[in-house]
């Protein structure tokens, strides 16, 4: 798209403002009237955003300020009422998981400390609150395998918007290759697989996280079957995560790292992955 | 899981070898001899063997006719309770200085519906014109003690721990519980074997694995698959199942103590009867004698306060890593209890001491190092947090347990396990957390008490970015479909490349296609100046349209195609070449002249022009 240097020493679009100036119909012919709806979608979805952020933003801080004080159950009753209207995001739910913590309920501070990790995989305040967490409850996660950790680089939508986007660009690539049969087209395409691949295998490795929970209540008996009257072949602290491999009515079919499996009913498991 | 039981029969390959291959021997070599050999006079007889049977087993007939060498199979008198199913035939026959001996032999199986006497009247047998008769044969059925041929239960004088089959009776089927002791004590697991008798030619099937009679014992886990041997009791070989288990008494008191399991029979084994299909089941449930077993109590006197129900022999040993660790980290320790017994009833070690530590409920898992789970080993691991820094040992465990050899209780105890616990604590936050006097942290606390600002990563100020789920977008049904847009656009240019270098390297068809896109254009031409009622535009497109179409069937350039052309290269008697010879006249004319037509004469030509072309498409295909 041309432009041209203004005396005021900003870049305007030739294209754009200068012929809507000189031919208002030009609004409403393209690439003007695209940019015009562009623009306005554009300004739209920002205020929305602000309007709503503003909104969460007034009880995020009566939340935070009701933690300051000591209030705990009314930090998380805040804490949750933001969550429940107007969504999720790493420091809400970090200081949610902080407000369970103090309350001493470490199940639940652990379940929201991992669904902070899952939106900032790598943030370190998230990480050393919920070490703190486990330690607290007597639980203890080996150390990730250097390829677990490479896969928490990004989160699930992280690696899922570079494979979508390098899925793009390697057909980009594709299609000028194929139309204009240069090379540096092609190279384009082979390099934007190869991310795609890397991107798939990471999310292929963190497929298993839609099915991780966390164990909410303390001494949570496992059973041998999905009946309230079946005999409980062990129990699982709070805090401890599991991976739900089954469901029969209100019972879930839990296997703990340590292999260890059964029924545990589903008030007292809940998946990281909320919808 | 369903075994079936097959005692190899090794009657249809005695019947190959004697009877089928030595009687076409015969046929074969020493036919021609037959008909000058004379023979004794013929005679039948009937056989049963053995003449005395179980409810339930079968027997078998022979009708032996002596002195033929051939006769049909004699069809026996009906007798009510027994049913007659004839199984095969053999022939034995030798010639001995032109003189024939041996015979022919019905087989016939026999089995019973009910209990009694029967007696089979004469068989009748024709060989040749005669008819013999058989003596008549009595059959003696007895009724056994259960579906089966079970032995009743013998008495307690008769019956021995050490020689479990010393009471095994001439029975075809029969189980037996095997126990190596008569006294149990509450709890004690005791191993088992749990014994199926089948007798040779007899084969079954178990539809069922085996249980326990009464409600005083519970069976412990079978062995997988049950042992297979021979043994040759009273004279009658068998082939004996072996399952190993275990049996654990619930109550105090004199029980007995017998196994059951639902089996099936199959009746008509016989691989001919086999081959068709000839088989019946018998269903049935099989009852081993019970022996009565005193079941003890466990003994007050001297029990342990911490003794939790373990009953057997067993051995401990203790382990805890790390050994230097900071007050507030936890200390692993790992407890294994080996030996035999009960494992179920170990739920746990006890702590000889928990002053200054946080304990939690250890975990467990059982590995068994045989199949019915009677000796193995069981690991406890539980987590452990030191609250004071002098605390210089893992404190010892303990397990209290009743040995049923000994008749008495007993306690192991490990040795303690030494550990460094250092005096600060490095918190989340990297920083170091001050101990009070006496050397717990002042601020680290476990369960109710909530920890302090020391400890956690302060609150956040903003909210940030709000996102409405925490479901992944990969889930999204709109982000899955996006993904399938640029591939459908690669695929769309892929199509399109392939389709201009197939175009390239056949010019015909390229010629074609340029040819029909170009009627296309001056078909779009014409229709508009029909809308626009201009007649020049509208003839002069009629005719490039004809122009267009007759330039790729010639293969020549269309706007070079004159009047001339047409009259020359089409044949001028067919009603085609007058319909185009017309176009391109009155194209010229109008384009001349300035002649106008009116919008149904132009609609009118328009069908004309269609027709036209549609005729000179296929004059081109042909």
């Amino acid at each position: 798209m041309r432009g041209e240097r203004s005396d005021s020493g900003f870049w305007i679009l030739d294209s754009g403002f200068r012929s809507w100036i000189s031919d208002p119909s030009s609004v409403f012919r393209f690439p003007s009237s695209f940019f015009l709806f562009l623009g306005l979608c554009l300004w739209l979805m920002l205020g929305c955003r602000l309007f709503a952020a503003s909104g969460g933003e007034d009880l995020f801080t009566q939340a935070n300020r009701a933690f300051a004080g000591g209030h705990y159950a009314d930090a998380i009753r805040d804490y949750e009422t933001v969550a429940t209207k107007q969504g999720f995001s790493a420091p809400l739910l970090f200081n949610l998981a902080n407000a369970y913590f103090r309350d001493g309920k470490i199940g639940r501070a652990i379940l929201n400390y991992e669904r902070a990790l899952v939106l900032t995989p790598k943030d370190a305040d998230i990480e050393a609150n919920l070490r703190l967490a486990r330690k607290a409850s007597g639980l203890f996660i080996p150390d990730p395998a250097w390829w677990q950790r490479a896969t928490r680089l990004l989160s699930m939508d992280g690696w899922a918007w570079l494979a979508g986007g390098s899925l793009a660009l390697s057909c980009v690539g594709g299609i000028m290759g194929l139309l204009s049969k240069r090379r540096p087209w092609r190279f384009v395409m082979v390099l934007s697989l190869v991310v795609f691949s890397a991107a798939t295998t990471c999310l292929g490795v963190r497929w298993g996280d839609f099915n991780r929970a966390v164990v909410l209540a303390p001494e949570t008996p496992v059973r041998i079957g999905p009946f309230d009257t079946a005999k409980s072949s062990s129990a699982l602290m709070a805090g401890e995560v599991v991976e739900i491999q089954n469901r029969h009515e209100n019972y879930f079919f839990i296997r703990n790292p340590d292999g260890k499996s059964g029924w545990v009913s589903n008030q007292q498991v809940e998946r990281v992955l909320k919808d | 899981m369903k075994t079936r039981f097959e005692v190899r029969d090794e009657r249809f390959e005695m019947v190959f070898r004697t009877s089928i291959l030595p009687l076409l021997l015969i046929w074969a070599v020493g036919g021609i001899f037959v008909s000058s050999a004379h023979a004794d006079e013929p005679r039948a007889t009937a056989t049963l063997r053995p003449a005395e049977i179980s409810l339930g087993e079968s027997v078998q007939l022979n009708v032996a006719i002596e002195g033929a060498a051939t006769a049909a199979a004699p069809i026996i008198p009906s007798v009510e309770g027994l049913e007659f199913n004839h199984v095969g035939q053999s022939t034995q026959l030798q010639f001995i200085n032109g003189k024939m001996s041996g015979g022919i032999t019905h087989m016939y199986r026999v089995t019973s519906s009910r209990s009694g006497s029967f007696t089979i009247p004469a068989i009748k047998a024709r060989v040749g014109d005669k008819i013999l008769q058989t003596n008549p044969v009595v059959l003696r059925v007895e009724k056994s003690a259960s579906s089966f041929s079970v032995p009743t239960a013998p008495s307690p004088a008769r019956q021995s721990p050490s020689s479990p089959t010393s009471d095994v009776s001439s029975q075809a089927v029969m189980i037996r519980l095997i126990s190596p002791k008569r006294d149990f004590f509450v709890g004690e697991l005791v191993p088992v074997e749990i014994k199926l008798y089948l007798r040779h030619g007899i084969q079954a099937s178990n539809n069922s694995l085996p249980v326990l009679n009464g409600a005083a014992f519970t069976l412990g886990k079978l062995s997988n698959r049950p042992e297979r041997a021979e043994e040759n009791i009273n004279g009658f070989p068998y082939t004996v199942f072996t399952w190993h288990t275990a049996v654990a008494a619930v109550k105090p008191g004199e029980h007995p103590l017998g196994t059951q399991m639902q089996i099936a029979l199959i009746l008509g084994g016989d691989p001919f009867e086999r081959l068709f299909g000839r088989v019946q089941e018998k269903q049935g449930t099989l009852q081993s004698p019970e022996e009565t077993v005193k079941v003890l109590p466990l003994p007050t006197e001297g029990r342990p306060a911490d003794f939790s129900g373990a009953v057997g022999q067993f051995q401990i040993s203790a382990s805890a890593s790390p050994t230097q660790i900071a007050v507030g980290d936890p200390v692993t320790l790992k407890m294994t209890v080996s030996g035999t017994g009960n494992f179920d009833r170990l739920s746990g070690l006890t702590l000889e001491s928990t002053d200054g530590w946080k304990t939690y409920p250890p975990s467990a898992k059982f590995e068994p190092t045989d199949e019915i789970g009677y000796s193995g080993k069981k690991v406890f691991e539980q987590a452990l947090i030191p609250q004071k820094t002098d605390i210089k040992n893992v404190p010892p465990v303990k397990l209290s347990y009743f040995d049923p050899e000994a008749r008495k209780y007993a306690t192991l105890s490990s040795s303690p396990l030494p550990l460094q616990v250092s005096a600060v604590l490095l918190s989340s936050t990297g920083t170091t957390i001050p101990l009070t006097q006496g050397g717990a942290p002042r601020s680290l606390s476990f369960g109710p008490r909530p920890p302090t600002t020391e400890e956690l990563v302060p609150n956040k100020m903003n909210v940030g970015h709000l996102t409405p789920s925490l479901h992944p977008i990969i889930l999204n049904p709109w982000f899955q479909g996006a993904q399938s847009l640029p591939l459908c656009a690669l695929a769309l240019t892929w199509a399109v490349a392939r389709r201009r270098a197939r175009l390239a390297g056949d010019p015909g068809r390229a010629r074609a296609v340029a040819a029909s896109r170009a009627v296309r254009a001056q078909f779009g031409a014409m229709d508009a100046a029909l809308c626009d009622r201009d007649t020049p535009a509208f003839f002069t497109a009629a005719r490039r349209m004809l122009q267009e179409r007759l330039g790729e069937n010639w293969n020549i350039k269309p706007e070079t195609i004159a009047l001339s052309d047409i009259e020359t290269r089409l044949p001028g008697d067919l009603p085609l070449t007058h319909d185009v010879r017309k176009v391109f006249e009155t194209a010229d004319a109008v384009a001349y002249s300035g002649q106008t037509y009116s919008s149904e004469a132009l609609n009118e030509w328009r069908k004309a022009v269609l027709e036209t072309l549609k005729g000179l498409e296929k004059r081109g295909e042909r």
